[in-house]
């Protein structure tokens, strides 16, 4: 799926290559980004932060023998980064 | 002059040249130019046509046998006039000094020469890539920092493609000598078995020329580096420069995991890290981290799902089954668990361009069973990836998603395959490090200058010199190595 977002990265006379191959070249411009892309990010943020969220639903069913403590308070349940506040936040 | 080389007429090529260079990639053509340029008469050999040719094509076949897969040995590479910049993207940084050092995560020498010693000609090599004067100076300051991670500097080349950008130099010359459809299939040891004495030049008809010069400089790509010196193998059985078995070893790429995705959580996400592009800026460890962590150098990058586009004829049913499910919550999440392809808007992809570290047994060797049509053995990749590689890839990603929860800006799931290290670890096209640069013959092919140990007047230019890859894009250092080895020759031949 990456692969067909960098296939523009590279236009049409390396899209063979670009298809599987990135040589991910961004431009710096300016840090803040466009209204576009926050009015489209903000659309998911209820989704994503709230209890509902997936990763409060994968601390909810993970058992605690399943959770991998990374260190600096931060651990890993069903493949997500998470917090102590977001076991917390899921009744862990 | 630039010429076809079947047009040429036999025994017409008046050497010694003052210096043969093969390949017209970004190294070889620096190299010749520099050399020119100082008053050198230059032979300047093209393996490929003006543009891609079938049959030069062909030349560049291999396969991997290595336990890794790399599928890009063909489509990595140009194989015509002006090389693999013909498509390359024109991403352009500087390396750290650390990566320069020798490091606990290798066992082999780091640099045996330093940043400030690689970089002598940076001014020269960003003119050369058309890089602005003010873009990418030396210790470029770090736009931003915290905790593990900085924000790497870099620059764009337009990017230049030197078959288009020298042509016309190239014609009006009269120092060099360039021809095209030019493959040089070997190179001739003196009746003493210790100097170059002569090119072997051998046309897509079969026919053959042998022309003499003074020194020469073999430019092919780090692939073909070191196939061409294990195919020279005439007088020296185990190929030339390969006295302790180091030609193709320590075969280099940068990694490009997409080791999970973000998903976004507050909208300071994107005012703290989101390009005009809807990507992030280049994210690196810092040093620090890589000191405390034993970790490689890298570019971690996120990409806005919301730039994703389908292509083909289900692209409209797709893009609509991804604006319905995402917007239904409970539908989303369900989908979601069983369809890990399917994003939504406020998610980010990841890309990254990760150090591998120099390992032996990572390599390029040939295939006696399977030839060219100049009767070479072809290009085999032994592709491997080590525990340390590994290492640095999953402390990369857990970094990341550490940074961003700690934020409470987003949130990272690792994908399954990075955990049991069955993930794809992708590639860049950065083929680096078969005839690695060491001050002890036992530890690479070439010397500080860039000279094959062992045969005074034997040069190699590009990637393949590079000791270890660093974390960033190759090109511009490679193209500083080559002005400085043309500079070494002029000063060689008294010609500053
Ligand atoms: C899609 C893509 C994107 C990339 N993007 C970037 C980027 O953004 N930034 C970056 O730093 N790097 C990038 N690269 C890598 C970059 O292209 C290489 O680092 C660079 O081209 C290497 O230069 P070179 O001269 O060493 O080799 P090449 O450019 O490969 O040139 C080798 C030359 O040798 C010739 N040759 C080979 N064999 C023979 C023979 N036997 N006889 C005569 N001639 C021969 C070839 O035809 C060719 O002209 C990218 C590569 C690809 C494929």
């Amino acid at each position: 799926m990456a692969d067909q977002s960098l296939l523009k990265t590279f236009g049409d006379q390396t899209k063979a290559v670009a298809a599987s191959v990135s040589d991910m070249p961004t431009r710096r411009k300016v840090l803040l980004g466009g209204t576009a892309i926050i009015t489209i990010g903000a659309i998911g943020l209820s989704a994503a932060s709230g209890e509902s969220s997936p990763f409060i639903r994968a601390a909810k069913d993970t058992p605690r023998a399943d959770i991998r403590d990374l260190g600096d308070g931060f651990f890993l349940v069903d493949g997500w980064v998470l917090t102590a506040d977001d076991l917390e936040r899921a009744g862990e | 002059m630039l010429r076809d080389f079947g047009t040429v007429e036999p025994g017409s090529l008046s050497g010694p040249y003052d210096l043969c260079v093969a390949g017209t990639g970004p190294a070889g053509m620096t190299v010749a130019l520099k050399v020119a340029a100082a008053g050198g008469r230059v032979l300047l050999l093209e393996g490929g046509g003006l543009g891609p040719t079938p049959e030069s094509r062909a030349v560049y076949e291999g396969r991997n046998v290595g336990t890794v897969p790399y599928g890009h040995i063909e489509t990595c590479r140009l194989r015509q006039f002006g090389g693999t910049s013909g498509h390359w993207a024109g991403r352009c940084a500087i390396f750290d000094r650390v990566d320069f050092e020798q490091r606990d995560i290798f066992d082999l020498p780091g640099w045996p020469i330093s940043y400030d010693e690689t970089y002598r000609h940076l001014d020269e090599a960003k003119s050369i890539l058309d890089i602005p004067d003010a873009e990418l100076t030396l210790e470029p300051a770090t736009p931003w920092a915290e905790g593990p991670f900085r924000i790497g500097a870099y620059a764009m080349s337009p990017p230049t493609r030197f078959g288009v950008k020298y042509k016309a130099e190239l014609e009006a010359s009269g120092n060099i000598d360039c021809l095209y459809n030019a493959n040089v299939t070997d190179l001739r040891l003196d009746e003493n078995g210790e100097r170059i004495s002569a090119v072997v030049i051998t046309g897509y008809d079969g026919r053959e020329e042998i022309v003499e010069a003074a020194e020469f400089v073999i430019a092919f790509g780090a692939m073909e580096n070191a196939r061409f010196l294990l195919n020279a193998n005439t007088q020296r059985t185990e190929g030339l420069g390969n006295q302790n078995d180091m030609v193709g070893r320590t075969f280099m790429e940068h990694f490009n995991v997409d080791f999970g995705k973000v998903l976004t959580t507050d909208e300071r996400f994107w005012s703290e890290f989101v390009e005009e592009d809807g990507r992030t800026p280049p994210l690196m460890p810092t040093v620090a981290k890589m000191q405390d962590a034993d970790i490689g150098n890298g570019i971690i990058t996120m990409i806005s799902a919301a730039q994703q586009r389908y292509y083909g004829r289900l692209a409209p049913y797709r893009e609509a089954r991804r604006a319905i499910i995402c917007g239904v919550k409970p539908l989303r999440a369900r989908v979601q668990e069983n369809d890990s392809s399917l994003t939504c808007k406020d998610e980010y992809f990841i890309g990254t361009l990760t150090e591998q570290v120099p390992n032996r047994e990572s390599r390029i060797l040939v295939d006696p069973d399977d030839r060219d049509q100049f009767g070479k053995p072809k290009l085999l990749l032994q592709y491997e990836v080590t525990d340390q590689d590994w290492k640095t890839i999953e402390s990369h990603a857990f970094e990341l998603g550490k940074l961003l929860a700690g934020k409470d800006i987003a949130r990272l799931r690792v994908r399954e395959g990075l955990l049991d290290r069955t993930i794809g670890v992708g590639a860049h096209c950065h083929h680096m490090g078969t005839t690695r640069m060491s001050d002890d013959a036992k530890d690479g092919v070439v010397d500080k200058d860039c000279r094959v140990h062992g045969i005074p007047n034997l040069y190699m230019a590009g990637a393949s010199v590079f000791p270890t890859g660093g974390g960033v894009n190759p090109t511009l250092t490679l193209v500083s190595l080559a002005v400085r080895l043309g500079e070494h020759l002029n000063a060689k031949a008294g010609r500053l």
